[in-house]
């Protein structure tokens, strides 16, 4: 696909796929357009040439999950009922004792009735990351994931991008931090026309 | 079949900017050359009016300006249409470029308007149907005016504006449906200005020809608008690179 | 476009709305003291009043609706989740429902509330506030999606405030002519049927053609 901000072309001829079990980081310098392609790859904007194609797991109207810059939780919901309002969204049932789990994987079991509002960027950050968790999608689309995160979330961030892998999931990121995982492929955007 | 081809080579921005700046000249001398003549009639030829006396004479530029400022307004939500299906760029910058002439034609029908008024009834403006609806049309044309010149990205700003321009085509009807009805209960003015002076031949000749000025002036304005519009955004491409260049070396 | 994500977004919207309610009784405030500067500019003579009642009352609810369109997207606009909200569909079109029945709710029934007490204290009879207030039921709506699609079209746009209003404002027009005409027609004796049709005309015709326009709007907007 060709994509272009004002009056410049950020890329074009990208072409690539995102296999079951596959990891995918996306490299470049900043303002190269990371943001743009993942956000191309979940159809929020639309390519000046080119097709994004999604895989027959989202036939049944569900899709990949996305965090991007924005958190893109509402402030004044509780931990809770910000979880459950985007499983709804994403049409995904989820029980309680899922979203216990979930939490207190990413740890945030014991704020799960505090405001969104109240929390820190970090807890914040891992709130998004705990809808990764919830909505067991097969692909999740990431912008810059370690962002703002102390050692150990970092840690369970990259653990949860192995397991997703490992289960037959697949994982398409940006990242400046850099990653360090088996399998891990790597896409560059060094270049206004990448392959 | 060979029109429809030829129709689509001017789709590329190159090939419209050739044709665009080589008619201008010619549109301009047509449109100079219409005017003179459709004045010559309008101002001596047509008889003086029985009720209105010569005052009723800005009716020649009054209706015309009139006519284009709705078929213009008609052509910019046409174009937008046609920049939504095909995402083509140079359907965005015809209906950009028609906006300031539209608004430009519907400020000079309401100044007119207001110039008719004055001598013949007596006041600066009148609420009538016709009137009040141009001056929603200017709301209009100013509204998208705004959206586009206003966005700061500019592929965002025709996209919202197109829109714009549909949804205000579509309303049109309804608001002119609105303000006649609303125009028969407030009964204010027994002035309308639909109580023209009834047309003789030479009257509508003249219009008709001020139509035509209006029409070829506007093309010219129009396509020289766009030919500036289309410099500006493929300033980057090897057609243009070389255009300058060429020009450079004169 | 699923009826169980427009109920999750509505019931999550009252969810803002209930911790936060002060933020909501603006847009009536707004309205109230618009309707009260007009007999101090224009004069307070009875007949006055109540001949320019149903055009003041109207203009007012027009303006405090349409000022209170930022609402509508932008918060959402900024944290990230309304683009959450628009994953996957081609046209969003259950985002724009929902945002537009909570933004109807906070602000139009809120006027509901209101207007008749400005219709009392500008000397309408009650009879006119009657159909008055019937006329504000059909039109509001009409107002929140016109106002609707015009906040999709100016999201994220720099003094988007002043670029609403001019956008918005002619498209409404209509609705200002019908619903201020129902009530002088109520008050010079005659019927408001037609009135009142039109404007239930309106509102299927913007409840047709707006939602599929503001979803477009939203999609070109992220």
């Amino acid at each position: 696909m060709t994509f272009s901000r004002g009056r410049n072309t950020l890329f074009s001829g990208l072409h690539f796929s995102v296999q079951p079990g596959q990891a995918i980081w996306l490299q470049g310098k900043n303002g190269q357009g990371k943001t743009s392609v993942l956000k191309l790859a979940m159809r929020l904007m639309q390519p000046d040439a080119g097709v994004i194609r999604w895989g027959s797991a989202f036939d049944d109207g569900g899709a990949p999950t996305y965090i991007g810059h924005l958190n893109g939780q509402s402030v004044d919901l509780t931990v809770l009922e910000s979880l459950t309002f985007s499983a709804r969204m994403h049409s995904v049932r989820v029980s309680v004792e899922a979203v216990a789990m979930a939490l207190k994987r990413t740890s945030l079991y014991a704020h799960r009735n505090r405001l969104v509002h109240s929390l820190s960027q970090g807890e914040r950050r891992r709130l998004a990351l705990t809808r990764l968790l919830l909505n067991k999608s097969a692909l999740w689309v990431l912008d810059e994931p370690l962002d703002a995160l102390d050692t150990a979330s970092t840690v369970l961030v990259m653990r949860l991008i192995e397991e997703q892998v490992d289960t037959g999931g697949a994982v398409l990121m940006s990242s400046h931090i850099p990653f360090h995982m088996p399998n891990l492929q790597v896409l560059s955007l060094t270049s206004p026309t990448a392959s | 079949m060979t029109s429809l081809f030829r129709f689509y080579t001017f789709a590329a921005p190159s090939r419209f900017y050739a044709l665009a700046t080589r008619s201008v000249p010619w549109l301009y001398a047509l449109a100079m050359m219409s005017a003179l003549i459709a004045l010559y009639v309008g101002l001596l030829l047509a008889p003086t009016d029985v009720t209105q006396g010569d005052a009723y004479r800005i009716i020649y530029i009054h209706v015309p300006a009139a006519w284009m400022s709705m078929v213009l307004y008609l052509a910019l939500a046409g174009w937008s249409v046609v920049g939504w299906a095909t995402n083509a760029k140079l359907a965005y910058a015809l209906s950009r470029a028609i906006a300031p002439t539209g608004a430009a034609f519907t400020v000079l029908a309401l100044w007119t308007g207001a110039l008719w008024g004055k001598p013949t009834w007596g006041t600066w403006w009148v609420w009538d149907a016709r009137l009040t609806s141009e001056l929603i049309l200017l709301f209009l044309y100013l509204g998208y005016l705004a959206m586009v010149e206003g966005a700061d990205d500019r592929q965002r700003g025709e996209r919202a504006g197109a829109l714009l321009a549909l949804v205000g085509v579509v309303n049109i009807p309804i608001i002119y449906f609105s303000v006649r009805w609303w125009n028969t209960l407030h009964q204010g003015a027994t002035i309308s200005m639909t109580a023209a002076p009834k047309m003789a031949n030479t009257m509508l000749q003249g219009m008709l020809l001020m139509t035509v000025a209006f029409w070829a002036y506007a093309f010219a304005v129009i396509f020289a608008r766009t030919s500036r519009l289309i410099l500006e955004r493929e300033a980057d491409s090897s057609w243009v690179r070389a255009f300058v260049q060429s020009r450079e070396e004169r | 476009m699923s009826f169980a994500r427009f109920q999750a977004i509505v019931a999550r919207d009252l969810l803002s709305f209930r911790r936060n309610p002060a933020r909501s009784l603006f847009p009536l405030a707004f309205f109230l003291i618009a309707c009260s500067l007009f007999p101090l500019g224009v004069g307070a003579e009875t007949n006055t009043l109540r001949q320019i009642a149903p055009g003041v009352i109207w203009v007012s609810a027009l303006l405090s609706v349409v000022s209170s369109l930022n609402t509508i997207y932008l918060n959402d606009y900024i944290d990230g989740s309304l683009e959450q909200m628009c994953i996957g569909q081609r046209f969003p079109i259950d985002v724009v429902f929902a945002k537009t029945v909570v933004h109807w709710l906070l602000n139009g029934c809120a006027l509901l509330l209101g207007a008749p007490l400005i219709g009392l204290m500008f000397g309408m009879r009650l009879h006119s506030i009657e159909i008055m207030s019937l006329a504000l039921l059909l039109g509001t709506p009409v107002l929140s999606m016109f106002g609707s699609l015009g906040a999709a079209l100016t999201l994220g746009y720099r003094s988007s405030h002043v670029l609403q209003l001019l956008v918005i404002l002619p498209l409404c027009i209509p609705v200002l002519i019908f619903g201020a005409g129902a009530v002088s027609a109520v008050d010079a004796g005659l019927s408001a049927q037609a009135y009142l049709s039109l404007l239930g005309a309106l509102f299927l015709f913007s409840l047709v053609t707006t939602p599929i326009a503001s979803a477009a709007a939203l999609r070109s907007s992220s």
